[in-house]
């Protein structure tokens, strides 16, 4: 200890004596501006830095909103109505036997098609582990689905009822609550999920916004004294450069005020309007293909309570009105009649009083076109409605075949051709939603113009701080 | 890679139509049962279950209903409205061909519309499960209902029943290279019953002790069957013939364990239905329509037997 003292007296006196060669090197002229140039450098890269951090996190929440976790969402929305689609066109072959004109097969067959190739598109562009798993079960119930509705189809037409037992099977594996379609929207939530990891990008961001403010405002001030000591220590009015610098400071700091600004009140409207009523109307589709299904494996399933249920509870996300069934309590039935008279009112004009996916889209309407297209997927419901509950009173009343040819012809007041209209009527809004949400993303999109900007005006304000000290450097030493 | 491997196995399977399902080894639905509970001793409380009320009264002609009678006013109302299974071949099926619901059940449901319209074409169906059989009968949704359905006394406290219209056993189908050769050879092995079935009593009393599975209906347990999540399918041999007749690779085994005699069920508001359809049975059993439809949908079975006596409580 004794020997260590006097070496650790020396460093200190070392420092001092470093310290003191510096102050007088700064105390000079030419020191006081290599010192100013690189207080100037410095404070350039850390703008470029902190700029740059706060666009790419704005970038990163924009493209997750619009590239990659809500695409994912809306395709996890797509696929389940596909599947339900494939689901209740298999139950319809088998309805219909194979005495039928026109067979429901190459629907299932397009639609099972469509869903497998969306699986794969899904399956490349995953990159979350979680993601990987629930595609790979998917990929495997459905080799199984398929499977099953092959055997009923060959087993049907061999005319026994053994093949409708295999079709229960399939829509069982379909529609159970660790089947198909619930690991589809496990697949839709995990989506939802990575939205909400977004928001850190937007936090991150916001504090790289922060920090940029901090730097460029102690940039403005360190490149206005540099100027003030230039014009004392040279009698020149103004150096060129260092103007051009604080331009350049001002110019991209407002830039990048206003267009983050803009971006992120573009995203969060973006959020909370246009995508949540996209994602709603993707929903409400869905929920229309469920319904529709219902209907079929209500015919397919002797004890068709559960997939009558299935339909009441799709059809109340829609119009959260009570419908008409057979067999309600009379308290039911004057429920049902309130609700449908409430949706032939919101029809004519008048207040929307119930709740719903549609009664949403209805109240959140911003022009005359938006309002036509959700009134007329309202009005589509009530047909479909309708239709429905005739099919319900002829398996009640007249008998299981009327019924049949209810869920399963394309003619006029038959559920087919009602439900093709209300998803049409539906697809129209989900255009307008689209639309909608296109143009909002389009405008937070513009935050990418300043991914290259920013490093490139902090890249030139170093070089012009250089050009403008560098010769007055040189200058002063001839 | 395992896209393209179910791509192909889609082409695979709707080019081949086989009619003998392979067994894939699958997850297990159908539910365990927990219910019944065993009762040691068979209900008898109510005497001979076969035993039903007698007729009236010579049939009547349609147009000469009893005024005041369910008859009278089903034919009123213009329909007779049943509940049947749409899935026991050979008793009650629908016919992917015809697009039809068929069977032995069915002809004696036909029978009845027969006595009440003088044709059988006003008869809407219902297809219900086993276990809405009694319930379809109580709360009035149903007339009368025709589905394999046993007679015995529990089932008399709730519903009122015809005369036997047939007579079956429960026996046992298993897959042909299974070791089962009767019910004593279930112990602790999953046997499948539809619920709200005698049956699934009778295999839950089983002194062999099996494990009950219960599912909707008869040919869910034929599924359950083929994709191993059962090892045997126990009810009515009549029943069973028909899931045999679906599937080469099965075979009924052992000797009837129970008696299982059919009859169809009526609301107990009506009594004078009862002893009407009575009626419409003992014509048929007298006039050979009996012989003739069992002859039709049960020639598989076996030559037609005599027709089950009729047997009356007063």
């Amino acid at each position: 200890v004794i020997a260590a003292l006097p070496r650790a007296r020396d460093r200190r006196a070392g420092w001092r004596e470093r310290a003191r060669g510096l102050r007088g090197r700064v105390a000079t002229t030419p020191g006081r501006l290599q010192l100013l140039f690189w207080l100037l450098a410095a404070g350039a890269v850390l703008l470029g830095a902190s700029g740059a951090a706060a666009v790419l996190e704005t970038g990163r929440a924009v493209d997750g909103l619009g590239m990659s976790a809500g695409p994912a969402v809306l395709d996890a929305r797509k696929l389940h109505l596909e599947l339900a689609d494939a689901d209740r066109f298999a139950a319809d072959e088998i309805l219909i036997g194979p005495i039928a004109v026109s067979s429901p097969r190459p629907r299932y067959e397009s639609d099972l098609k469509v869903a497998t190739d969306d699986l794969e598109t899904m399956a490349g562009r995953t990159t979350s582990a979680a993601s990987a798993g629930l595609l790979q079960i998917l990929q495997e119930q459905l080799l199984e689905y398929a499977g099953l509705i092959e055997q009923a189809r060959a087993i049907s037409r061999l005319g026994l009822p053994l093949g409708a037992a295999y079709l229960r099977a399939a829509s069982d594996l379909m529609h159970r609550p660790a089947g198909i379609l619930a690991r589809v929207d496990a697949l839709g939530a995990l989506g939802d999920q990575e939205m909400s990891r977004d928001d850190e990008a937007l936090l991150l961001a916001a504090i790289a916004l922060a920090g940029y403010g901090a730097i460029a405002a102690s940039l403005l001030v360190l490149l206005w004294r540099t100027q003030a000591f230039l014009r004392r220590r040279f009698r020149r009015r103004h150096n060129p450069m260092l103007l051009v610098a604080t331009g350049l400071v001002i110019l991209v700091s407002g830039a990048m005020a206003v267009t983050v600004t803009e971006a992120r009140v573009a995203l969060g409207s973006a959020r909370s309007d246009a995508y949540e009523r996209l994602s709603d109307m993707w929903r409400a589709r869905e929920v229309a293909y469920d319904a529709d299904g219902s209907k079929t494996l209500v015919l397919v399933a002797p004890n068709g309570a559960s997939a009558q249920r299935a339909f009441v509870a799709a059809m109340r996300q829609l119009v959260d009105v009570q419908l008409d069934t057979p067999g309600d309590s009379p308290a039911d039935q004057k429920a049902a009649g309130i609700g449908a008279a409430d949706v032939a009112d919101a029809l004519n004009g008048g207040r929307v009083r119930f709740g719903g996916l549609l009664a949403d889209e209805l109240q959140h309407a911003t022009y005359q076109g938006e309002r036509k297209a959700a009134l007329a997927a309202l009005a589509a419901y009530q047909h479909f409605v309708q239709v429905a509950a005739k099919m319900d009173n002829q398996l009640q009343d007249i008998g299981f075949g009327t019924a049949v040819s209810t869920v399963t012809s394309d003619g006029p007041d038959q559920l087919p051709s009602a439900f093709l209209d209300l998803d049409s009527r539906l697809q129209e809004v989900v255009a307008i939603d689209q639309q909608r949400f296109d143009e909002t993303m389009r405008q937070a999109s513009l935050v990418h113009d300043l991914d290259v900007t920013v490093p490139l005006v902090a890249i030139a304000i170093g070089v012009l701080a250089y050009l403008g000290i560098r010769p007055r450097v040189v200058e002063y030493r001839t | 890679v395992k896209l393209h491997v179910l791509g192909a196995a889609c082409l695979l399977l709707a080019a081949c139509s086989s009619t003998t399902p392979p067994r894939a080894a699958a997850v297990s639905h159908p539910s365990v049962s927990a219910s019944p509970t065993p009762s040691a001793a068979p209900d008898n409380s109510c005497g001979n279950p076969r035993a039903s009320l007698r007729p009236s009264a010579p049939l009547p002609q349609p147009d000469g209903l009893p005024a005041g009678t369910f008859m009278q006013q089903i034919r009123a109302r213009g329909k007779l409205v049943v509940g049947v299974s749409q899935d026991t071949l050979r008793f009650g099926y629908r016919n992917p061909a015809t697009d039809q619901i068929e069977g032995f059940d069915i002809d004696m449901l036909k029978a009845v519309a027969r006595a009440i319209f003088g044709d059988d074409s006003p008869i809407t169906y219902h297809v219900i499960t086993d276990q809405q059989r009694i319930p379809a009968i109580q709360d009035g949704s149903v007339d009368i209902v025709a589905q394999t359905m046993t007679i015995n006394c529990v089932r008399w406290k709730q519903v009122d029943f015809t005369t036997e219209y047939y007579d079956a056993g429960q026996r046992v189908l298993v897959l042909k290279n299974s070791n089962v050769h009767g019910i004593d050879d279930l112990f602790n092995r999953r046997v499948c019953a539809t619920k709200g079935s005698t049956s699934l009593d009778n295999i839950v009393q089983a002194a062999s002790q099996p494990i009950p599975v219960a599912v909707d209906n008869w040919t869910d347990c034929l599924v359950a069957l083929q994709r191993g999540e059962v090892e045997a399918i126990s009810t009515d041999d009549s029943i069973l013939a028909g899931l045999e007749a679906q599937d080469p690779d099965t075979q009924i085994v052992g000797d009837r364990t129970s008696d299982e005699p059919y009859g169809l069920a009526i609301n107990q508001a009506h009594p004078e239905f009862v002893r009407f359809v009575n009626a419409v049975l003992e014509r048929m059993r007298a006039d050979g329509t009996w012989a003739a439809t069992y002859a039709r949908w049960l020639s598989a079975l076996g030559p037609p037997p005599s027709p089950p006596p009729a047997i009356y409580r007063d």
